[in-house]
């Protein structure tokens, strides 16, 4: 490509195929090196997601990068963080028979998770974030840096933040997520417990979370914790506007449970999406169990 | 199973029990044309007066035995399949009445796990009938959007004969025809573990 073809092309134009390119960012990355003017056009689609992986990983079909490469590429190129739309973070698995047959691969990295955990005030664009741990079984949120947990559940209320994805992520404090005005879809899977004591007095001056979409996948005993809370408070609860509700069960117990969602939401309820118990007592409840 | 949480409670943190994922499904027996009816979904959508779309993921199961005798006098063959077709029939019958029905797509991510190549005529009556139904007259189209889990050493195109099979499906080709069934290929989701 040259500046002849830059030149006969406006902008706009050059932007459409960009999008059309999506998610291969290596010709993408091909492309933000052909001139300057290419560079600023093509590295709005190059970061709008990464995967960040807090710990060395190889590329795969999207720009994965880890914390300390990103703290470094947001140092030399701060525009970046703007770009930045969503982003998939893969956390380390610490699961405690994993990690004994695997100790040296899969060792967790807090120097990583506190770098990231200082990133976050930077991505003020952000507005999708899953966040995932990275080879099977489960992780207890409570393993993560501290400096990562606050920072993540601080962006989470005061952010853009609209989508949150948690996958095989325990122990998760769903009390956190009850003041995120902004955050209007939300998904649980693979989770084998979250913490949640009950329901709170929410402060009036303080806007409670209003969600859209609830998406709960194969979560184990979460659900009853998940549907509660999703049902608080009673006055207004986070389900009260629900547009959509999607949900796999474990076991026909949880059939109750999602009976009794409904009822949250049945004046707005307008996509429902579930199986039948298919998946009873499948092989996957034993990739979830906890070894302790 | 009493029995064992009894001995155990002392000590169990938590406890599953597996209950068949077929709970929710109608049997049919082909050789003798015996049917056994399932339970319902425990599920009422009865409050629910905004629903426009619906997508439950479900399974039908099909398996055929053939039992010869030592001695080659007798046979018997087995054929059954299952279904939970009745089962979201009746769920259908639980949507709000003597109001405004709102319904308007029925998706039926349907996953075939077949055990015989020699494909049975399963009932599709129930989708029939739920265009009849009083609560489901905004209904616009029922999607079947069908994938199998094949044994390991059938090949994937095996899947295409049974799309073939349901194309050419007496019930299921006349909703075809309406425009009313639109039936999607979505893959074999064979597990290899």
């Amino acid at each position: 490509m040259n500046s002849t073809l830059h030149s006969s092309l406006p902008p706009e134009i050059l932007d459409h195929i960009f999008t059309l390119i999506g998610a291969d960012s290596a010709a993408l990355t091909a492309c933000s090196q052909v001139n300057p003017a290419f560079s600023k056009l093509a590295e709005r689609h190059l970061y709008a997601h990464i995967d960040v992986y807090t710990r060395k990983q190889p590329q795969k079909y999207s720009l994965s990068i880890t914390p300390s490469h990103l703290a470094q590429l947001l140092q030399k190129s701060p525009h970046i963080a703007n770009y930045i739309r969503s982003s998939t973070i893969i956390v380390s698995n610490s699961n405690a028979a994993i990690q004994l047959l695997f100790k040296w691969a899969l060792r967790r990295d807090d120097e990583n998770e506190e770098i990231l955990g200082s990133l976050f005030p930077q991505l003020s664009r952000l507005h999708t974030v899953k966040l995932t741990q990275g080879a099977g079984g489960t992780l207890p949120w409570t393993d993560l840096h501290h400096q990562l947990r606050s920072a993540f559940i601080q962006h989470l209320q005061s952010s853009s933040i609209t989508e949150l994805h948690l996958y095989g992520i325990n122990d998760f404090p769903l009390l956190d997520l009850t003041c995120c005005p902004s955050l209007k879809r939300l998904k649980f899977a693979h989770i084998y417990r979250v913490h949640y004591a009950g329901a709170e007095d929410v402060n009036d001056t303080h806007p409670t979370t209003l969600l859209d979409t609830l998406s709960i996948y194969r979560c184990v005993s979460g659900i009853p914790d998940i549907i509660n809370w999703a049902k608080s408070p009673p006055s207004s609860s986070i389900i009260s506007g629900l547009l959509s509700l999607n949900f796999r069960i474990m076991t026909h117990a949880h059939m109750e449970y999602v009976a009794d969602a409904l009822k949250g939401c049945c004046k707005t309820l307008k996509f429902l999406e579930f199986d039948c118990g298919e998946n009873c007592g499948s092989l996957v409840l034993l990739l979830v169990l906890p070894i302790s | 199973m009493g029995k064992i949480v009894g001995h155990s409670s002392s000590y169990l943190s938590s406890q599953y029990l597996k209950i068949s994922s077929f709970a929710v499904r109608t049997s049919y027996n082909l050789s003798n044309g015996l049917r056994s009816h399932a339970p319902p979904i425990p599920l009422s959508l009865s409050e629910l007066t905004s629903l426009e779309r619906l997508t439950i993921h479900n399974t039908i199961l099909y398996s055929s035995n053939f039992w010869v005798s030592s001695s080659g006098e007798e046979s018997i063959e087995q054929r059954y399949y299952e279904s939970a077709l009745p089962a979201i029939y009746t769920l259908l019958e639980t949507l709000p009445e003597g109001l405004a029905p709102t319904l308007q797509y029925l998706i039926l991510d349907t996953c075939f796990e077949l055990k015989s190549r020699l494909l049975p005529e399963f009932d599709w009556s129930s989708l029939e009938q739920a265009f009849a139904l009083p609560q489901c007259s905004s209904l616009k189209r029922i999607e079947l959007r069908v994938s199998t889990n094949l044994p390991l050493h059938w090949e994937p195109e095996d899947g295409v004969e049974l799309m073939k099979s349901l194309s050419s499906d007496q019930v299921l080709s006349k909703l075809i025809d309406k425009n009313l069934l639109l039936l999607e290929w979505q893959g074999d989701k064979t597990l290899f573990f």
